[in-house]
Parts: C-alpha cells; structure tokens; sequence
C-alpha cells in the first residue's frame, strides 16, 4: 500500500504544481496565433485574389506606400558590396547617403484619403500596454530593437478607434507587449508638418483594428 | 449533505491544533503567491500611468532601461550628464513640438529633487493623458520656489510657504546640504499616482544657484555666495540631466531619434519610452516568473503538508469511519467527508492569505509609494488575482480527493468492523 | 407475525479465500424476537453481521431483511435499508469523540429519513426530546450536553443504545455490547436494552460469547452449530 501511495502521492503533486503554474502564466497569455518572428522578417502582404472583395477597404501593399520611382536603396545602386569591407568608407559613405535618404523619404500624395487596409508590425509610443491610443506600424519585426527603423514613408502613425470589442483589444495588447503583427484598416491621409525641411508622413485613422489573418495574404497574392 | 458538512466541520475542529497549524502554513503561502503576483501588477500598472505622450527621452549614452529609470521614474541616479548646448541643439530641430529639460541629482530627505523649467508643468501627461495641476499654491517664479509632489508634502508635512533646506546627492542621511539658500514651498501639486508625487520641483535657475559655490560636490571652503547676490549671475544650467521630447509628427520619432543618437556635439542616447519599458519588462520578466514560480510551489507545498496531515490521520479514524457505515452512511458519504474537511481547511487557509496580505500591503504601502513611487491599492482581492484563487481552490480541491478516496477504500474494505 | 431476518443457503466467501466463511442453510429471527446468538471468535460472527448488515454481499443464497432480499440489491440500496432499519451496538468505541451526546444519539436520522420521521411522530415531540426521553429511561438523564469523551464505558454503552434505538428501528443488532462492563453493570445493562427493544417491538440480535446472559432471550443460537463452512475447515 505505502509504495502505491507514494507514487500516486507524486503524481498528484507534479499534477497540483503543473496546474497552478498554468494558472498563473494564462495571466500573460500568449496569442494563440501569434508565431515569433525573425528580426527583420516581413509579412507576405499581396492579397490573394479569392479574398472577398466586398469590403470598402482596398488592401494595400507597403510597397504602394513609396512613390513608384523613389528607390530606398538608391545610395547603393553602382557598388558592389560584396566586393567591400565592412569599414570601407565609400560602403560607410554609401550607408550613410541611404540613411538619410531614409529619414525623408518622399510620400504619395494620391492616398490621402484612401480607405485601406493593411497588415505590419506594431510599434509602441506609450508606455501603457492596456490603453493604447496610438502606435506606429511598419513593415518589418524587430524596427526599433535590433535592425534600423524603415523610411519614413514606410512608417504609419496609426489612431486607434475609441470602441474595440474584447478580441480586438486583446489581440491590440498583444501586438503592442509582443511588436507582434496587426491588420489596421482605416483612412489613409498624408500629413506635412510646415517646417523649412517639410518633413511629410503617413498617418491612419484606423475604423478598425484586427488581428493579422495570414490566410487573406500571400507572397505573391496567388 | 448539510450533516456531511457538520460532521466535516466537527471533525476538522476536534483536530484544530494539527489541521490549524497547516492551515497556518496555506494561509502564508497564498500570502506570498498572491503578494508577488500583486506586487507585479502593481509595478507594472505604475509605470505604466507615469508617463503619456512623450516621444522620446534623451540622456547620456547609458542603458535605455537605466536612462528610463532615472528620468522618468526616479529610480537610480544617472551616470552622467549632457551639455546645455545638446539641449538647446534638441529644442531648435524644426520637428520637435516641445522639449522640457530635467536636471536631478540632489534630494530632501530621500525624496529627489529635479529641476527643470516652467514647460514641465504644460507639456508633461500621464496616465490616460493627464496634465499635472496644482492643488494650492502657484507654479515656481523666483529663483528659490520649489513645487512640491503630493506624497512629499503629506510625508513630510509641509504647506505652502514653508521654507525647506535641499541635500546634496541622493541617500538617506548624512549628505552635505545647501543650507545657505534654503528653498521656500511656492505650490504643491495634486496626487497623481506617479513618481511625480515624491518629487520636489524647482527651477533649472535654482539647480544652478545651489551649485555654482560648490566644485565636485562639496561647498567650496571660504567661498560662497549668499543668496541674495546669486540672483545677479547668469544662471544658465551647463548641462543637464535629461530632455524630454513631443515631436509635431510621431512618425517622426525614428528620424529624430537617429538624428539625435548621432549628434557630433557628444554621445547622446534617445529612447522611445515604451520601447524602453518593454525592455525592461523583458529584463524583470525572468525574475518575475522565477518568484511566481517558487510561490506556486510553495502552496503546492502547503497543500501536500494538508493532504498528508489527513491521510496521516485517516488510520485512527477507521472505529470511526466504522460508526458512520453502521448508521447508514454510505461509502460515498465517507469520500464526501474527508474531501469537504480538506476543502474546508483549504478555503480557510486561503481566506487566511487574503486577510494577511491585507494588513501587510496596509503596513508596507505607504513605505513602498515613498521609496517607488509606486502606489499599492489597497484592495481586497482583484479581479484577475481573483482567478488565481479559483484555480487555487480547485488544486485544493483535487488535493483533497486524495485522503478522500483513501477513505473511501477503507471504508469498503472495513465494513463495520476496522482491523484495529 | 412476520420475519425480521430470514437466510436461507446463504453462502458467502471473501475474495481470494480458498473456501466459504459462512455457510448457513437456514436462520430466521421473527418480529419483535429476541435471539441470542453465541459465537466464539473465529466463527463468522463479524461476516454474518456484516452481510446482514448490507456492508458484505453473499454469493449464494438469500437474506432477506424485512422481506428485501439484500442478496440482489445494489450496495446504495443496502445501505439505505441499512440506515432505515437497522441500529447496532458494537463492544467498544460506539460514539463518535468529536460529537456531543445528543449528536451522537441523533446521527441515525441524518442519515434516514424515516428514522427521523418515526422519532418525532410519537406523540409530536421534537427529535431532542425523543433523544431525551431514551436518554432517561437508560438513567442517563442530564449528560446530552456532555463531551463523549468523559463518559464512563457504562455511560457510553448506554449512550449507544440510545443511538440504536432512536427512530424505532426494526431490527437492533448487539455485538457484545457487555463484554467491556464490569459484571455488575453486564446485566443492568442488559435488562435497559431489553426493556427499551420491547417497547419499540424491534428484533433483538444479540451476539456474545457469555451465555450467562441468554436467559431472557426467547431463543439461543450457536452460530458454530448453523454455520457449515466451520465443520468444512475445522483443524483451522
């Protein structure tokens, strides 16, 4: 008897501990959905063609966010790289010329206005995750942490509707603690600050907020 | 079953000095469990409300965390300064909307002192956008005019116009003061629930004032300058702490940043501050699970001596059980009993834990708001720890099935005649 | 008259024993009857009492109990007779140490609603004061609040009694409830039970290896002498 006792007296302790400790980690749920992502990944943002195409939001590709013939990595263009140190100064010089490029990368002012709807990753301005008014969405993970930020007209400054249903919320959370990934749709409009270097960018009033649906998009939108 | 539960109830009691003695031993652990997680929410919610609408935060080259800990929550000092000229550099970018400059470093009897300029009180929001206001008094205007946070001025009991002396450095006790020109309370402001409230404000013409007879921090022996003359200086600040930044566009961020962390005038570090803070999370994180963890365990651990004490006593209780079967109970009545008799345990043991958490967050609040700035409600019991609890009583609910199938079995097995 | 208790080819083994511990071709005990069944240890005096009881079922044969046969019905249906109908009285140890007297009297009518209901039809009195009542006419007024503990082994058989009986059970069945009494309480006792068994019209089963008391019993029964499974084994 005592030897059954025994084993079944573990069981029910691993049991107890496992449970409990379960209890406590769902306090920080991870989205179920939610994978993780490499630095620097993006999100395969063609939509596929099946997607119903009756709601009043076009899906917009980030790349339709620069102007057809603004090319970000134009600095580079006649080098070849591979052939180069990294501390070579005409690579640093060359670097150089594409951040800055970067930092006022010209916009399209044709979507002001447009009703769009687009996936990206999120990154905070506030610093309360539960009360998120506003945030940033870029197309790539890891913008702030571990790789340079995009151009500037590859960053959306995005409004947050007032009324969001409980999923909404959660998976806005979830985006924000994780720089994990969002589908904002919205109104697009093109916002130029009146100062001598006319700094313009991109902001969204969102209508809506939602968890990314990986099964609307696809790489090459087939 | 009401009867099961008053014989439940009559039993555990017989045996109070045991069972009270694990039900002791519950209590404390779901004081911990629950402590800990609460504690945890509580940080995590006041540095959440400290800080609203800054774009970036700009010091020294030193750790994000650590430039977010000295600047915004008042925690640590800072390593090192930047120049007056980065600050001023900051505030003529074409895209930055405002820019308040904060210099900290001295304190008043553990509370730190900052100074800054009179911008602070327009642009600085926290919580869910909440603008600083002053509760009596005015904002600072003279040199010597200090602003006082909420907690300093009940801590300490001070009213406007009393007239306060600053300490050098930051510490308890025994640091050099700036007894010559003593600082008089011009206005106090109304409690916010941040490190705003255990702060004492004053001019950035006041920081240099205090400083200017004093080298490597320490008054220059046989030279000082009274109080009155200090005023005929210029007292431009050198450097400062920290700046604090809002940017017209808050797409802008990444480019001012970069513009910022590549200034040719020194090295100098901006943050975005929820960037930064997740950082920190991600830091604390770890030890934060370590601590729920080993908590968990240690209930784990108050259940199992629970479930033991029982069983332990199941083998004496065998005439009794007996007794039972011969008026009529039925095997299934026996597992009732002894499952309810660890529940009861169980539950007070729990209600125990809440009860004691109460009074200790009750003795400890008001030292953690002063030394934190972080304000522990005083609640019973929260919602989201509330489900802890249930998942709590349901773990010590299957614990208790255990005695109470052994009960069951022996209670098949004796009939009405236990082999004692 | 009808019967209290009637076996017939009753036979009963524990598992994994190799042969029969009870082999009884016939017993009865009618209503109201007052039978005194001797037993030494060892000859199936505890198995007979559990099978009647409903904690033990046979594998042969039948045992009625008020005309249910407890040989066919599901262990929660044994029970509930049992709780209904049946009050025993063990040797030692009867009440239960963290209840008070009058608890420990009372338990039967938590666990049988027919028992609580018989207790307080008499004369529309409430259960305490049937309890009371038992109490007295066993000499033990005034200790209902008593702890269980401080009663003398006399107090507590008797307490027991009071037990058995409350709710006018059928059948009250006495496993050597004087063994533990000293000789000059044995047959004061015994004559309270007696007393209080004939007004309520239960049936008496009293089991003891001290036939000096089977006087006043209407019959006297050796259980070696009905139990075959004995003889099969005997040189045990």
């Amino acid at each position: 008897m005592s030897r059954n006792m025994k084993r079944w007296g573990l069981i029910a302790l691993l049991m107890l501990f496992g449970i409990l400790s379960n209890a406590i980690s769902g306090d920080g749920n991870k989205d179920k959905s939610s994978k993780s992502y490499k630095v620097g990944e993006r999100l395969p943002t063609a939509p596929k063609a099946a997607a119903g195409a009756t709601t009043p939001y076009r899906k917009l590709n980030w790349d339709e966010l620069m102007p057809a013939d603004w090319d970000p990595m134009k600095a580079l263009k006649g080098l070849d790289l591979s052939k180069m140190q990294d501390s070579d100064p005409r690579a640093m010089e060359a670097l150089e010329k594409v951040r800055a490029a970067w930092n006022d990368a010209p916009i399209v002012p044709e979507l002001n206005g447009a009703r769009v709807e687009i996936p990206g990753f999120v990154v905070p301005l506030d610093v309360d995750p539960g009360r998120v008014k506003e945030f940033l969405l870029v197309p790539y993970f890891g913008a702030c942490i571990h790789v340079p930020p995009p151009p500037s007209n590859q960053v959306l400054h995005v409004l947050v509707p007032k009324t969001l249903n409980k999923e909404q919320q959660a998976a806005l959370k979830n985006a924000v603690l994780m720089y994990g990934t969002i589908s904002v749709s919205g109104t697009l409009e093109t916002v130029s600050i009146n100062t001598a270097m006319g700094f313009s960018s991109y902001r969204i009033k969102a209508d809506s907020i939602d968890p990314y649906k990986a099964s609307e998009y696809s790489s090459t939108g087939r | 079953m009401k009867h099961l539960l008053h014989l439940a109830w009559r039993s555990a009691w017989n045996r109070r000095l045991t069972l009270g003695l694990t039900l002791a031993a519950i209590a404390l652990s779901v004081t911990l469990l629950l402590g800990v997680d609460r504690l945890r929410h509580e940080a995590h919610r006041g540095f959440s409300l400290s800080v609203s609408g800054t774009d970036l935060v700009v010091g020294a080259r030193t750790s994000p965390v650590q430039l977010m800990l000295y600047a915004v929550f008042r925690i640590g000092e800072a390593t090192a300064n930047i120049s007056w000229e980065s600050a001023q550099q900051i505030v003529a970018n074409p895209l930055v909307a405002w820019a308040v400059p904060i210099s900290l470093g001295d304190s008043h009897h553990g509370f730190p002192v900052m100074g800054t300029s009179a911008a602070y009180f327009d642009h600085f929001r926290y919580g869910d956008s909440q603008s600083l206001v002053i509760q009596s008094g005015n904002p600072f205007r003279d040199t010597f005019d200090v602003v006082l946070g909420a907690e300093v001025a009940t801590g300490l009991g001070y009213r406007v116009g009393d007239s306060i002396v600053l300490s050098h450095g930051m510490g308890e006790a025994g640091l050099p003061e700036h007894r010559d020109k003593p600082f008089t309370v011009k206005g106090i402001l109304k409690p916010t629930g941040t490190p705003v409230d255990r702060t004492l404000h004053i001019s950035l013409e006041g920081m240099s004032a205090i400083h200017l007879d004093w080298v490597g921090g320490a008054p220059m022996p046989g030279f000082s300058i009274p109080g009155q003359y200090v005023q005929k200086v210029d007292l431009t600040p050198m450097e400062v702490t920290a700046v604090l930044v809002g940017l017209k566009s808050r797409a802008a961020v990444f480019r001012v940043q970069r513009q910022i962390n590549e200034s040719p005038v020194e090295p100098l570090l901006a943050v975005m501050p929820g960037v930064a803070l997740e950082q920190l999370w991600q830091v604390v994180g770890v030890a934060e699970r370590a601590m729920l963890a080993v908590s968990a365990m240690v209930v784990v651990v108050g259940l199992s001596g629970l479930v033991a004490v029982i069983l332990a006593g199941l083998n004496e209780r065998r005439r009794e059980l007996a007794i039972l079967r011969a008026v009529g109970a039925r095997p299934r009545d026996i597992f009732l009993l002894m499952t309810a008799e660890s529940l009861l345990v169980t539950l007070g043991g729990v209600l125990l834990g809440i009860l004691l958490l109460l009074v200790a967050s009750l003795l400890l609040a008001p030292h953690i708001q002063s030394a934190y700035g972080i304000p522990l409600r005083t609640i019973l019991v929260s919602p989201e720890e509330l489900k802890l609890l249930t998942a709590l009583m349901a773990i010590g609910l299957l614990a208790g099935l255990v005695p109470g199938y052994r009960a069951y079995r022996i209670s098949l097995t004796d009939g009405l005649m236990p082999r004692i | 008259m009808s019967l209290a208790i009637d076996i017939r080819a009753l036979r009963f083994r524990y598992p994994g024993a190799a042969g029969d511990c009870l082999d009884i071709e016939a017993f009865q005990a009618e209503a109201g009857e007052r039978v005194f069944l001797h037993g030494p240890s060892g000859s199936g005096k505890s198995t007979l009492l559990g099978l009647v009881g409903g904690v033990l079922q046979a594998q042969q044969g039948s045992l009625e109990l008020l005309g249910h046969d407890l040989s066919r019905l599901r262990p929660a249906v044994r029970d509930k007779l049992r709780a209904d109908h049946i009050g025993f009285i063990f040797q030692q140890f009867n009440l239960i140490p963290y209840l008070s007297v009058m608890d420990n009297i009372l338990l039967p009518c938590r666990f049988s609603l027919r028992r609580q209901r018989r207790a307080s039809e008499d004369e529309g009195t409430s259960l305490r004061e049937q309890a009371l009542r038992l109490l007295s006419h066993l000499q033990l007024d005034g200790i209902e609040q008593v702890s269980v503990t401080r009663l003398s082994v006399g107090q507590q058989q008797r307490v027991a009694a009071a037990r058995a009986l409350i709710g006018k059970p059928e059948i009250v069945i006495a496993d050597e409830p004087t063994s533990a009494l000293d000789a000059d309480r044995q047959t004061a006792f015994l004559d309270l039970l007696l007393q209080e068994c004939d007004a309520a019209n239960a049936t008496l089963l009293f089991v003891s290896h001290d036939r000096r008391l089977a006087r006043q019993f209407h019959r006297e029964i050796s259980l070696p002498s009905i139990n075959r499974a004995l003889v099969e084994h005997s040189g045990r």
